[in-house]
């Protein structure tokens, strides 16, 4: 198992779901996560990622793994271009970014500044990048968010294809996202976590 | 030049370097001292003013990283510099007011920028702090471009404290404005520019192509000011700060402008 969950509680300084919740994950899995605005997704993700602590039991992930992580956050550094985006700290090579550039059908040149591009368009080179790097687990934190339905659909295709060597959580609220391609759910509200 | 891009770096901020942040005014306040305090310039050498300055910049930017928080907001962290600049100056006007007529000329010669103040042994010494601080941050450059990304992004990538490797960047920093600023003075503004016009124009914000292209054009720009300031095209000499501050307002307006024209579009 990639991914075990023992009696786990979340929150950032009081738990936010009543009740613990227990799990394994494994490779392969595609994890759809539905839940009201605010009841917990977020801090599900970053708690079974390891960057916040969990409020009472423990997350077990298997040692040394690399995990890839999508949100809205946009880097707010001034003047990076594409090519910076997508290298620094991962240093693929230019081969590869053009390769992942034209799987998710973005045609603009890699000097471009990222400041430029639309939501959609930043929304999927933020996916571009950690696919580049081909992380053992990712985080999708709403990723169809301002993709149109033709993205929706490259999006869970190449997702499918990505979690034959990963396991992937994605969180969504969008009714035509997600249940082609779910092979487990998790549903959060106050009470408890519930998986099915 | 590499300490304001390393600056603009760890604050995220295109038009955050020494001087708009107010870190050079923490140097000018060691410096102040240094001058103010009477016969301490007696007992120590040029190395002994620079400890001043070091201390003034490191004490500032730590300042000033702990009062903008966690933010990083863009114009929080400018207002906050600004207000750390006129606290400075504050207290350098008091001392003005209580010290003697020698100490106040020497600050007020050091203040207007000079790259004529230094012997051999403090070239020397310069020389050798700036190659280690290139290739510190040469080593550090990986880390820097991840950090572009944000935070959480560096986390994910590796393990290890960011805070740690943060404090001990900024502090190599601030011992660099340090003795820099202690031998020529607070030289205002090529810092602040020459990174962004670089990472305009070169459409590249990778660390190590933007370490080699602003130390060179840096320096050859603040080589022109120089010239500029002692003559050699004109009659006159004028204060280097003075010729770098003409040449570099439009400079900064214009790239403010370029950047909400870049966001807005």
């Amino acid at each position: 198992m990639l991914l075990t969950v023992n009696d786990l509680k979340i929150g950032h300084s009081e738990p936010i779901i009543n009740s613990a919740f227990s799990s394994e994950f494994a490779v392969g899995e595609i994890v759809v996560v539905k839940g009201n605005n605010g009841v917990g997704k977020s801090t599900l993700f970053k708690t079974l990622s390891g960057l916040i602590p969990a409020m009472s039991g423990e997350v077990n992930l298997k040692e040394n793994l690399s995990i890839g992580w999508v949100d809205a956050y946009k880097p707010d550094s001034a003047y990076l271009t594409v090519e910076n985006y997508l290298s620094f700290g991962i240093n693929p090579t230019e081969v590869e970014i053009i390769e992942i550039l034209n799987q998710f059908e973005l045609e603009f040149k890699t000097d471009v500044f990222i400041d430029i591009l639309s939501d959609g368009q930043f929304r999927k080179l933020s996916i571009c990048r950690q696919f580049l790097k081909n992380p053992d687990i990712l985080f999708l934190d709403e990723p169809s968010v301002y993709l149109d339905v033709s993205s929706k659909t490259l999006l869970e295709s190449l997702l499918i294809e990505f979690s034959k060597t990963s396991l992937i959580f994605c969180s969504t609220h969008d009714v035509s996202f997600g249940d082609a391609i779910a092979t487990k759910y998790l549903l959060i509200d106050k009470d408890c976590i519930k998986t099915f | 030049m590499l300490y304001q891009l390393g600056i603009q770096t760890i604050f995220k901020n295109p038009l955050a370097g020494p001087t708009t942040l107010g870190i050079n005014s923490g140097a000018s306040l060691g410096m102040a001292l240094f001058f103010f305090i009477p016969n301490l310039s007696n007992e120590f050498t040029v190395l002994g003013s620079g400890s001043f300055a070091i201390i003034g910049a490191i004490v500032f930017l730590f300042l000033l990283l702990f009062t903008a928080g966690k933010s990083f907001n863009l114009s929080l962290i400018l207002i906050i510099g600004l207000l750390l600049s006129y606290a400075s100056y504050a207290i350098i006007e008091v001392l003005i007011q209580t010290s003697g007529d020698e100490g106040i000329r020497n600050y007020v010669f050091w203040g207007m920028g000079s790259l004529n103040s230094g012997g051999w042994n403090e070239i020397i010494f310069l020389i050798l702090y700036c190659v280690f601080g290139v290739v510190f941050m040469v080593k550090k450059s990986d880390w820097l471009n991840a950090y572009l990304l944000g935070e959480q992004e560096l986390k994910l990538l590796r393990n290890g404290s960011i805070k740690k490797e943060k404090n001990i960047i900024l502090i190599v920093l601030g011992v660099w404005v340090g003795i820099v600023t202690s031998i020529v003075g607070p030289i205002a503004f090529v810092g602040v520019i020459i990174p962004n016009i670089l990472k305009l124009y070169l459409k590249n914000s990778a660390m190590k192509t933007l370490i080699t292209s602003s130390s060179l054009l840096g320096a050859s720009l603040l080589l022109l000011a120089d010239l500029l300031s002692r003559g050699a095209f004109f009659n006159f000499v004028l204060p280097l700060n003075s010729v770098l501050s003409i040449l570099g307002v439009p400079i900064i307006i214009y790239l403010l402008l370029k950047k909400m024209y870049v966001v807005n579009r």
